[in-house]
């Protein structure tokens, strides 16, 4: 006997064995004892026999190691029966069907745990499925403009550009604000120039600075002449007629060397006086021109205001538009990534939603649905029992399969 | 700021006002004086011609110039020359206080041009003031644009 502690793998009887450990050992020495005890000793009545050759629940349960044990049971079943008395029959009868009970028992034990295992592997595979159908439909739906990823980045999008409007009519607003301001105030305030420069025109008119126009100067009277004292003493008045229009003629060119001062006074004070007129003219029309520049500039100004604010806010709204399709964009590169990752199709041009792929959910299992995204259930996985896969790998018959199913219950 | 003060102006155009009345009334008085003066003066000068008169006939009587069936070349000639003189004085007294008068009313054409230049001017500057605060205004009202 090439027995080996602790060497696990030899396979000589083809059965799998765990130690005391539970851990997995096909020894010579065991198969040895295996057709001593299994066939003479009684076989599986053998206590050691169930700790020794049944498979551990839990353990891996491929098809060599079942077909190992179900042909020991086989052959504890079907023994010589040599060297047996008629008690020792008896007790292997009762300790064979113990044993098999009991290997019912473990058999089922495997078949939950490979069905747990199955069930767990194809609920990671659907729900992988799931994820990339999902992340197919959120990539192909937002590549056709209809939702997905760029559903967030449109609404982001559409509040920029609704804030954009905003700020538009605000600013256009605000320059109609400034331009009634400033047509307001230009109308007020030619209004008060113009009633300022009325008033003078009006005093100017109504008061006439010539005050030299009335002035006149005259000779007066002439003196008395004496004449009938004169002539009451036989003298002529001649001479003294004489010297008084002399004095009347001298006496008159002085009046008129007064008026021709008085109307050359005139005339400068109608001079004054038109003068004063025109300079109230021209201090209007220069009010006015100022005015008119003035206003002129300020609409300007607002004018160039309203135009930076509008190139400032165009900018930032281009910015910021720019700043969410670029998200966008790197959000597509991340996922087509993913996709391609997830062995994912993302090649071709996107004119309707996209078939995704289904899943393949498990019996038992409820659907993963993503958002929006309805998947239908697959078919229920065909489970196989160990009977089965052992018929279909034609080590057993259909009735010996369909006996070690009623066995086990199933 | 140079805003328009009406209140300013009217103090202003009042006390030119004021001025203007007090030396007008000035003006006026010393030409009411200076003709009261005239006409006494005048006046005087009248007697004094009046009573020269007779006294001027009654020398040349004396000396044997003039007196019944006396006529004398002499006493016609001073005679002519006293009227002469009567005539020339009362002409230049009377042309004098014209003129004197006339300086009066030179002196009142001259101040009320002057003063209706002041106001004029007050005018003037009220208007431009008005026109400045106005363009302050508006500066003020679109200063916040």
């Amino acid at each position: 006997m090439a027995h080996v502690s602790g060497h696990n793998t030899v396979t000589d009887s083809g059965v799998t064995r765990w130690d005391s450990a539970g851990r997995r050992a096909r020894t010579e020495g065991e198969n040895d004892y295996m057709d001593t005890y299994g066939t003479a000793g009684g076989g599986m009545n053998n206590p050691s026999f169930f700790t020794s050759t049944l498979p551990k629940p839990g353990a891996a349960n491929n098809q060599s190691s079942i077909d190992a044990l179900i042909a020991a049971i086989t052959q504890g079943y079907g023994g010589s029966g040599s060297g047996s008395s008629g008690t020792n029959s008896a007790a292997s009868t009762a300790a064979s069907r113990l044993g098999m009970a009991e290997l019912a028992y473990k058999k089922q034990q495997d078949a939950a745990q490979a069905a747990l295992d199955l069930q767990t592997k194809n609920e990671g595979l659907a729900k992988d499925a799931s994820i990339l159908g999902n992340t197919q439909d959120f990539y192909n739906a937002g590549q056709a403009g209809t939702g997905g990823y760029s559903k967030e980045f449109d609404r982001l999008i559409g509040m920029i550009d609704a804030q954009g409007t905003k700020s538009e009519e605000q600013i256009g607003g605000a320059y109609k604000n400034a331009m009634g301001a400033i047509t307001g105030g230009y109308n007020t305030a030619k209004g008060l120039g113009d009633s300022g420069y009325r008033a003078l025109n009006a005093y100017l008119a109504a008061n006439p600075n010539d005050p030299y126009a009335g002035m006149q100067a005259t000779v007066g009277s002439a003196p008395d002449a004496l004449t009938q004292y004169l002539n009451a003493y036989g003298v002529s008045d001649q001479p003294v007629q004489g010297q008084i229009q002399a004095d009347l003629l001298q006496a008159q060119q002085g009046a008129g060397n007064f008026n021709n001062l008085a109307n050359l006074l005139s005339s400068i004070a109608q001079m004054g006086a038109s003068s004063r007129g025109a300079e109230s003219a021209m201090g209007q029309n220069l009010f006015n021109t100022e005015l008119g520049s003035e206003r002129a500039g300020y609409e300007g100004k607002a004018a160039t205001q309203r135009q930076t604010a509008m190139n400032s806010l165009q900018q930032q709204l281009y910015q910021d538009r720019m700043q969410q399709e670029s998200a966008r964009s790197a959000m597509a590169n991340q996922l087509v990534m993913q996709i391609l990752a997830a062995n994912g199709d993302v090649g071709g041009e996107v004119t309707q939603q996209p078939v995704t792929q289904q899943p393949v959910i498990p019996p038992g299992m409820a659907p993963n649905r993503g958002k929006g995204n309805d998947i239908k259930p697959p078919p229920a996985a065909a489970y196989k029992s160990p009977e089965q896969i052992a018929m279909e790998a034609g080590r057993l018959t259909e009735d010996q399969a369909r006996a070690l199913e009623a066995r086990r219950g199933y | 700021m140079a805003f328009f003060n009406p209140a300013d102006y009217e103090a202003r155009r009042r006390g030119a006002t004021q001025s203007f009345g007090a030396t007008g009334a000035m003006n006026a008085y010393a030409q009411f004086l200076s003709q009261q003066r005239g006409t006494r003066d005048r006046r005087n000068m009248m007697d004094q011609y009046n009573k020269a008169q007779p006294q001027i006939a009654a020398g040349y009587g004396r000396r044997g110039l003039q007196g019944p069936n006396v006529k004398s070349g002499i006493f016609s000639a001073g005679l002519q020359d006293f009227a002469k003189q009567r005539a020339q004085g009362l002409q230049e007294f009377d042309q004098g206080q014209m003129e004197s008068n006339r300086m009066y009313d030179l002196t009142e054409a001259q101040r009320q041009e002057a003063f209706k230049n002041q106001l004029a001017d007050m005018e003037s500057e009220k208007s431009q003031t008005i026109a400045d605060a106005a363009r302050q205004l508006y500066a003020n009202r679109v200063g916040a644009i």
